[in-house]
């Protein structure tokens, strides 16, 4: 009875088939499937080779000569059963790869926190299980435990999250998965408004023309503005009276392609790449590093350094830095490091002089941080990770940080 | 043996053969674009929450923003265009700007930070570096103060 029903369910199934492929015109699968439907058809029901007549049947297709004979019915099964099979297998396979390099970048940040010249690490990771929840609200916890320094305290250099237009209002900053690695990365979200980090110790990040450094992030730009700053330990004023260590900051034109690269400014050079091969605006997560390597001390006693970006691993090349050899740069030589000013580290904005940036708001005879400096071109989009080392890293371990991080 | 019968005969079957190709490929490439839809590693929407006012009705509101400077998103009252919502530290006076793209290429950089700083400028008193650009939390505070 069973049977019977099957075998109608299967001949009207067939019809219906029929019709289908005549109305597309498919008259070569007609072929394969009727080639011997005028004989009477075979279906081997088992491997013993009981056969059982099936004249109403004719859709089998013969495959071999004592072999099994397929039906439409089982070839449709055969491919919605790898069809399933490869639905559940995929996406199993893809989050045990993501899981393994998230594990795997988890190992690698330890590591670099135990450097003994990190002296800054934010993961962007809270502590919970696994490593993997988000964060605690107001602060980026730095893990880098490993300063040569015995008097170092790891927790000076915690990024506080900020709002530039009210330090009594809570931060405007926005937590996101960032996409990294699944579900298990997070990301701060900068509004380019008012959100700014803010490191209170300055010691261990106070950099001199004679001191290496090296600082490394992950972004992702909303839209690249001109002087959008991710980070900076500066005094922005006029071209002639400035104070800098160490900046970083968009500039949309450059590029070949129109499609965007960094100026830097460290100590008393401005440095231009006209030329990269990103589109930040397109490309989604990118890898950025600032290198400085001091290499000597010249015969009238200033120091040599070489400054260096990389861009996903990549550095860019020789930096044009002045002016008859490229306009459209600031010439810089007028500035003043600000090794002295003790100016904290900030990520997500450029610290300006209040003198020129907010005169109203100014006075002059308070000395005062808060006095002092007001931050201006604030950065919209996504940062995860965001490390400092006292040295200059060679070119393979920052595209080892570029590789250990990449989604 | 059968089996070895089945394979070989749909292989030198040349039509089964090319049907028997087409239907993997099908296979192979359905699965695949399921996967891609529904197992793409997603990066977070791009845009941040920021306060705008709308350039026709001039109302004061929070929109998600992609690019500041010529944004897509559309006024929630009227659905004209906005721009960012400034606000000069000198005369108190809220204002929009949009569209403060310029051609830089033979400008220093101090010129076009500069240049920024004037696409910048107050309307209502001409102030250069002493604006800002309004907080969220502002904006909802001053809509929450007026009822709205
Ligand atoms: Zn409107
Ligand atoms: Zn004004």
């Amino acid at each position: 009875m069973e049977e019977s029903c099957d075998t109608h369910l299967e001949a009207a199934m067939t019809v219906a088939f029929e019709r289908l492929l005549s109305t597309w015109g498919l008259d070569v699968w007609r072929e394969i499937c009727y080639n011997q439907s005028q004989a009477d058809l075979v279906m081997a029901s088992n491997a013993e080779g009981r056969q059982m007549r099936t004249s109403n049947v004719n859709t089998a297709v013969r495959v071999g000569h004592r072999g099994r004979i397929f039906t439409l019915v089982e070839m449709l099964m055969v491919v919605a059963i790898i069809g399933i099979l490869m639905a559940l297998l995929l996406p199993m396979l893809r989050e045990a790869k993501i899981q393994a390099k998230f594990v795997r970048w988890v190992a690698f940040n330890r590591n670099c926190s135990n450097d003994p010249t990190c002296v800054v690490n934010f993961n962007f990771q809270g502590n919970g299980p696994a490593f993997s929840t988000p964060p605690p609200g107001d602060v980026l916890i730095n893990s880098a435990s490993g300063s040569q320094n015995s008097d170092f305290k790891p927790e000076l250099y915690n990024g506080y999250l900020k709002n530039n237009n009210d330090p009594s209002a809570h931060h405007n900053f926005e937590w996101v998965r960032s996409g990294r690695f699944g579900r298990y990365k997070w990301a701060l979200r900068f509004n380019g408004a008012d959100t700014y980090v803010v490191m209170p110790g300055t010691k261990e990040i106070n950099f001199t023309p004679y001191t290496s450094f090296t600082v490394l992030c992950w972004l992702k730009f909303d839209k690249m503005g001109l002087g959008d700053c991710p980070f900076s330990k500066s005094l922005w004023g006029t071209a002639s009276d400035a104070s800098c260590q160490y900046d970083l900051y968009a500039m949309p034109w450059s590029g070949q392609f129109g499609q965007g690269s960094f100026d830097v400014d460290v100590f008393t050079t401005c440095g231009t790449w006209p030329n990269t091969e990103v589109d930040f605006d397109k490309a989604g997560w990118v890898h950025l590093a600032l290198r400085y390597k001091y290499l000597e001390t010249n015969a009238s006693g200033d120091a040599e350094g070489e400054i260096t970006v990389f861009i996903n691993g990549k550095a860019l090349g020789n930096y044009i830095n002045i002016t008859s050899q490229n306009p459209y740069t600031a010439a810089a030589t007028e500035w003043k490091t600000c090794a002295d000013l003790s100016i904290p580290l900030i990520l997500g904005g450029a610290g300006c002089y209040r003198k020129y940036w907010s005169a109203s708001t100014w006075d002059p005879n308070d000395t005062s941080l808060a006095n002092t400096w007001v931050i201006k071109f604030l950065f919209q989009g996504l940062m995860d990770e965001f490390l400092v080392y006292k040295r200059a890293l060679s070119d393979g371990e920052i595209k080892g940080h570029y590789d250990m991080g990449k989604p | 043996m059968a089996e070895q019968n089945m394979v070989s005969m749909l292989w030198r079957d040349k039509e089964a053969r090319k049907w028997g190709i087409c239907v993997l490929l099908f296979v192979a490439l359905t699965s695949l674009v399921l996967y891609r839809i529904f197992h793409t590693e997603k990066l977070p929407p791009p845009g941040a929450k920021r306060a705008v006012i709308c350039q026709k009705c001039g109302k004061l509101q929070v929109l998600r923003i992609v690019d500041p400077e010529t944004p897509k998103a559309r006024c929630a009252y009227c659905g004209g265009r906005v721009g960012m919502a400034w606000k000069c530290g000198h005369c108190g006076y809220e204002y929009y700007i949009v569209n403060f793209k310029f051609d830089a290429r033979n400008l220093s950089t101090m010129e076009r930070l500069r240049k920024v700083e004037s696409l910048r400028r107050c309307p209502n008193c001409g102030e250069i570096k002493d604006v800002r650009p309004m907080s969220v939390n502002e904006v909802e505070d001053e809509l929450k103060r007026r009822g709205e």
